[in-house]
């Protein structure tokens, strides 16, 4: 049972950042971000790569950097050449599969044996057998105070109006295009963080690892804010971290007590994010409909 | 201060639609006038003020703004120097954000010279109290709460101190108390009149309210198929009632003014 808490509480602050950075991107810019799978494996790649040449904290690095670019791609494509958001981060997407490869050098999986990880090195600094626990505990902490302190600041408070008042946000003399930018440069930097994160962790980057990785980030965060509230940016930024544990502790007790085979547990999260945003727009027409009969 | 030279604009070009909204449209305004904007719907009113915004980008003529050729300058640039009401009061502020993070927005007009980083420090706080005290409607104790929370009264006169919290060259109103209840109506007229008067700020008010156009301001600009086809100068403004506006319509257009939603006052 232990072993169990403490595998959800690992991989749920490894997973953390995307749920953070669909935040960012789904909740604060109101843009449902397909370039995240992508990117996610696009830092796991990046990252696996890196290290394998000896550079595992370089690959880190490197993998955020590579997927604020791909964050780019998908914000240039829909401010700049007028693709409609999600076919822009589906297109974005579609390119990186290759992208992805070529990082790993045309193959579809690329594996680290003996070389040194960001974990492996971090061991020797930190005593006791929790040390992965620790540094995703160190650096969840550390994304939560950027976001945090970022979406006070007055570009981040241009952001959060992008989302919420397009048109408020031209007439204050914002240009909407560049916050969509730095937007999602930050969401995918995030999101490619998680897989060079785990990446690292698992020792192997694989091409298909981040099929569905969205519906997955989606489901964390509807949970945490279910769980917590989203009455304030704190607790907005606390549920996504939240969500992502209660999401892999759900994952890990399925997984041990075989109540839902193994196989239906993506369908679930499919239902999980559908019903959430499903049930509120029903309750809605419902109320509608009941006005209508009076 | 503005001058516009033969703006034209038409929609839908090149199907059996197309409609031209604006033909050859040419005025200039002094510093510190304020126009009273009237004419019947689809008359172009609005789009002359979405020319201006930089909503829309004119297929020919010219904007100067301030001697600047403004002409082909996005929206978000032209911003800058343009603050804009519009008649939907829901428009002009974020309702998820606070009363002051959406008046802290509102100052970054003041130009580039805060730091993107920066946050919004007690001393703003303190500022932004007292010029939402002056509104009088009990928003300055209301900075922490989230702006849907206010009437439609209190989002538009915020939005008329946000638009104004750094005076800019031209105020854009279009209708912008239409939406209002006659109380809210009555108040925000009146602060806009107070704020206009008090920055001195050159400003286009579109109205369909006649006897308001005719109290307010300087000039009034009735316009017609896109064009303005007479203007009232102060000295006629204060002598002429809505009646004779009616008659000089005819006189100028040939036909009567389809009064649909225009107050004859």
């Amino acid at each position: 049972m232990l072993y169990i808490l403490e595998t959800a509480l690992r991989l749920g602050l490894f997973y953390a950042p995307i749920p953070l950075a669909l935040f960012l991107s789904y909740r604060i810019l109101n843009i449902a971000d397909l370039t995240t799978d992508g990117s996610f494996v696009l830092g796991m790649a990046v990252s696996v790569s890196i290290a394998a040449l000896g550079h595992p904290f370089l690959g880190m690095l490197l993998g955020m950097a590579a997927g604020a670019l791909a964050g780019s791609v998908t914000a240039l494509l829909q401010t700049r050449g007028g693709v409609p958001s999600i076919l822009a981060g589906i297109i974005t997407n579609t390119g990186l599969y290759t992208v992805n490869l070529a990082v790993m050098g045309f193959s579809s999986n690329k594996s680290l044996l003996k070389q040194e990880t960001v974990f492996s090195l971090l061991k020797k600094l930190i005593p006791g057998e929790h040390y992965e626990i620790l540094i995703g505990l160190f650096l969840i902490a550390l994304l939560c105070l950027f976001l945090r302190f970022f979406l006070s600041t007055r570009l981040g408070l241009s952001l959060r109006a992008t989302g919420d008042n397009i048109a408020m946000i031209r007439s204050s003399s914002v240009d909407p295009d560049r916050m969509i930018l730095i937007g999602l440069c930050i969401s995918n930097s995030f999101t490619a963080l998680a897989g060079a994160l785990v990446a690292q962790m698992q020792r192997s980057a694989d091409i298909n690892a981040g099929s569905g990785i969205v519906t997955v980030g989606l489901a964390c965060l509807i949970i945490g804010e279910t769980l917590l509230g989203k009455r304030s940016l704190t607790r907005n930024i606390l549920a996504a971290v939240t969500g992502s544990l209660f999401y892999r502790l759900l994952y890990a007790l399925i997984l041990k007590t075989r109540v839902v085979p193994v196989e239906c547990l993506r369908l679930l999260t499919a239902v999980i994010v559908a019903a959430a945003i499903v049930i509120p727009y029903l309750q809605e027409q419902a109320a509608v409909r009941r006005r209508r009969e009076c | 201060m503005l001058k516009c030279e033969g703006l034209k604009i038409s929609f839908d070009k090149g199907t059996a639609h197309e409609k031209t909204v604006l033909q050859d449209l040419s005025f200039e305004l002094q510093e510190g006038d304020f126009v009273t904007v009237i004419g019947e719907n689809g008359s172009g009113k609005s789009t002359l003020l979405n020319c201006l915004s930089g909503t829309y980008l004119t297929d020919s003529g010219k904007i100067l703004l301030d001697n600047e050729d403004v002409t082909l300058l996005p929206e978000y640039k032209r911003a800058r120097k343009i603050g804009r009401l519009f008649q939907d009061p829901l428009r002009g502020t974020a309702p998820h954000l606070t009363v002051a993070e959406n008046l802290a927005l509102a100052y970054l007009r003041a130009a580039g010279h805060f730091h993107p980083f920066s946050r919004i420090s007690a001393k703003d706080r303190q500022f932004f109290a007292e010029r939402l005290k002056a509104l009088d409607m009990g928003l300055e104790t209301r900075l922490d709460d989230k702006v849907g929370q206010l009437s439609g009264g209190q989002r538009q006169a915020m939005t008329l101190l946000m638009a104004t919290l750094v005076p800019p060259k031209l105020l854009l109103l279009d209708e912008h108390t239409a939406a209002l209840d006659p109380q809210a109506e009555e108040k925000v007229s009146d602060l806009t009149r107070k704020i206009v008067e008090e920055h001195h700020i050159t400003c286009l008010m579109v109205t369909h309210d006649m006897q308001r156009a005719l109290d307010t301001g300087n000039r009034t600009f009735m316009m017609a198929g896109g064009k303005i086809i007479f203007e009232l100068n102060e000295e006629e403004k204060k002598t002429l009632s809505v009646q004779d506006l009616l008659v000089r319509f005819r006189e100028a257009s040939g036909r009567n003014l389809a009064s649909d939603r225009i107050l004859l006052g």
